[in-house]
């Protein structure tokens, strides 16, 4: 009896950490297709809401230096030839801001939208609209920022919006040229 | 090099762990009523933060990683941290007796405190390497210092203040804090 | 105790984050707007009901000197599956939370509750226990989520309310603003006829009688 009651509590959690932790396997195996399968879908929602025309995308693959220069960063191609979508970021006045710029194949800018910010409410989140974003359009290669009107009182948020489509018209331009 | 300095810097200053992110409320506004148990708590968490971070992203590399048990995350790190927290306090009675009495009595008050795990999952979550893991707590601990410093120092003024009897206790010290956010607020966006 | 006094207690007289001051961290950070204070209250809701239910079966089983620890591993794996459930099927929400969401299984109600309550009662009582605190943990984060949209944005759960021409207090859904509705919403409660002029007292997390830092804590809170 005495050794048994020594050990049990050792016994006890160990048998509670066991069963929580299948219990969780268990979940996990289960809900991780949907939260990929989620992922995977918003993000090719953002795509189509960008390049309409396209059919499916595909990833473009990219050597191993350039991945690691631009990380997160990622390259995807409609197959139909309609062009070009990049996720890029840039540091916003809340943290991280990211877009998702769309290219025609000549390397001209169709839309833009961001998919990740923390930036102010009613200021820096001003720079989704059109009165901003839009002169982004049409733009080839990297834009000077002599290029663009900012949004007063949200000079940062606009200037991090600029640095983000600026780093995605670089990573294109090296994604371009592998192809 | 300059990454590193602006990551301590908006660690300290800008996401403020206390002001502007929120971790680490509970010990703010529970041991700041007086200066040397404020930098007590603040330099325990600060120790607390550094080594629990030491502790957890190696565990998180080496073991959940390449096991695939990422999703086990919330559960080892909390156990990692209560144990090497005791571990921490048990040895530290022992041998560094000093110490103890200045930093050891805060030890079991951060075993849970969500600024600790918090640090830790930010720095996972945010992909950081090691060095700049350590950094980041680092930083995150020096700034949960430096709010308790500076709302010590308020609150000992609010002591004598004459206070309407619907605001005394807690209300009035948490308009207070909302102040000295918005000062630490002026300092948003700057390293951007 | 009857089940309806029970289940009270946990929403008004002991709720957590009004009466008790505890929770404070999300009840800051994720009340930027009222459908987060929502979310955020149902997914501790749901952790608590799980951990008390479970906590209360196992009392009986769970050896008095390892009785924290595996506290916390049934509420961290509670947080986890909760966590997943929400990011397959609450992708907006898991964004909103953030860090906040594994960082329920330090909230101290939850531990508080499986210690003070769920380890010497029924599961049955300590299912209407959670399901008392939860909703009163809810019900605060609302409140509070509720105020700080309605004055930053105009709009409460996105429906637009006050008048465009009505000035936005934008600094209200940031962090000073936080900490100011909670504030002055704590000094609405003590304001009120029945306190008598009796201010609120942070209480810490409960499980003071089980942890083997109670005297160090006490200490603490003694200064």
């Amino acid at each position: 009896m005495g050794l048994f009651e020594k050990i049990k509590p050792v016994l006890v959690l160990t048998v509670i950490c066991l069963v929580v932790t299948s219990a969780l396997s268990y979940t996990n195996v289960i809900t991780a297709p949907i939260i990929d399968q989620n992922e995977k879908e918003a993000n090719n929602r953002s795509r189509l809401e960008l390049i309409p025309t396209a059919d499916t995308f595909v990833e473009v693959p990219m050597a191993e230096d350039v991945m690691l220069q631009y990380n997160g960063m990622d390259v995807y191609k409609a197959q139909n030839g309609a062009g070009y979508t990049v996720s890029a970021y840039g540091k916003g006045f809340g943290g991280k801001l990211g877009v998702m710029v769309a290219f025609s194949p000549e390397g001209d800018i169709l839309a833009t939208k961001v998919i990740q910010s923390s930036e102010t409410p009613g200021l820096g989140t001003r720079i989704s609209e059109p009165s901003y974003s839009d002169q982004f359009l049409g733009k080839n290669g990297v834009i000077g920022q002599e290029e663009m009107v900012f949004i007063s009182g949200a000079t940062i948020s606009s200037k991090a919006m600029l640095a983000a489509v600026n780093n995605a018209a670089e990573l294109f331009a090296v994604a371009k040229e592998a192809e | 090099m300059k990454d590193v300095f602006l990551l301590l810097v908006s660690a300290i200053f800008v996401n403020n762990f206390v002001l502007s992110k929120f971790l680490g409320i509970c010990p703010f506004l529970g041991v700041s009523k007086k200066l040397d148990s404020a930098v007590g708590m603040g330099a325990a968490v600060t120790l607390v933060m550094l080594l629990a971070t030491l502790v957890t992203y190696p565990v998180y590399a080496l073991l959940l990683v390449p096991n695939e048990l990422e999703y086990l995350q919330t559960i080892v790190f909390i156990l990692v941290i209560a144990s090497f927290v005791q571990l921490l306090e048990i040895i530290m009675r022992k041998y560094l007796p000093a110490l103890h009495r200045t930093l050891g009595v805060y030890l079991p008050l951060i075993t849970t405190n969500c600024a600790v795990l918090g640090v830790t999952i930010l720095n996972i979550d945010e992909g950081y390497t090691f060095f700049k893991s350590m950094v980041y707590s680092f930083g995150a601990g020096l700034g949960f210092l430096l709010a308790m410093v500076i709302f010590a120092g308020v609150r000992t003024k609010l002591e004598a203040a004459d206070i309407p009897q619907a605001f005394k206790g807690m209300p009035i010290t948490l308009v207070a804090a909302a102040i000295v956010s918005l000062a630490f607020f002026g300092f948003a966006g700057i390293g951007a | 105790m009857k089940k309806s006094q029970i289940f009270m207690n946990g929403v008004i007289k002991e709720n957590p984050v009004l009466m008790l001051m505890l929770g404070t961290c999300p009840a800051l950070a994720v009340t930027t707007s009222a459908m987060n204070g929502l979310g955020m209250g149902i997914a501790t809701l749901a952790v608590l009901l799980g951990s008390n239910i479970v906590i209360a079966l196992l009392k009986n089983v769970i050896p008095k000197a390892v009785r924290i620890p595996c506290y916390i591993v049934v509420i961290s794996g509670f947080v986890t599956i909760v966590g997943f459930l929400v990011k397959a099927y609450a992708q907006e929400l898991d964004a909103a939370l953030g860090v906040f969401l594994p960082l329920i299984v330090v909230n101290c109600i939850i531990l508080g509750r499986a210690e003070m309550f769920a380890s010497k009662n029924s599961m049955l009582d300590s299912a209407v226990d959670a399901l008392g605190m939860g909703l009163g943990f809810t019900l605060a984060l609302f409140a509070m989520g509720a105020i700080r949209e309605l004055l930053g944005a105009g709009s409460i759960l996105s429906f637009t309310l006050l008048p465009e021409t009505f000035p936005k207090l934008l600094i209200m859904t940031q962090p000073p603003g936080g900490f100011f509705v909670y504030g002055v919403l704590l000094a609405a409660i003590q304001a009120l006829p029945a306190r008598k002029g009796k201010p609120l007292e942070k209480k810490h997390c409960g499980a003071c009688a089980g942890c083997p830092a109670a005297a160090q804590c006490a200490a603490a809170k003694d200064e």
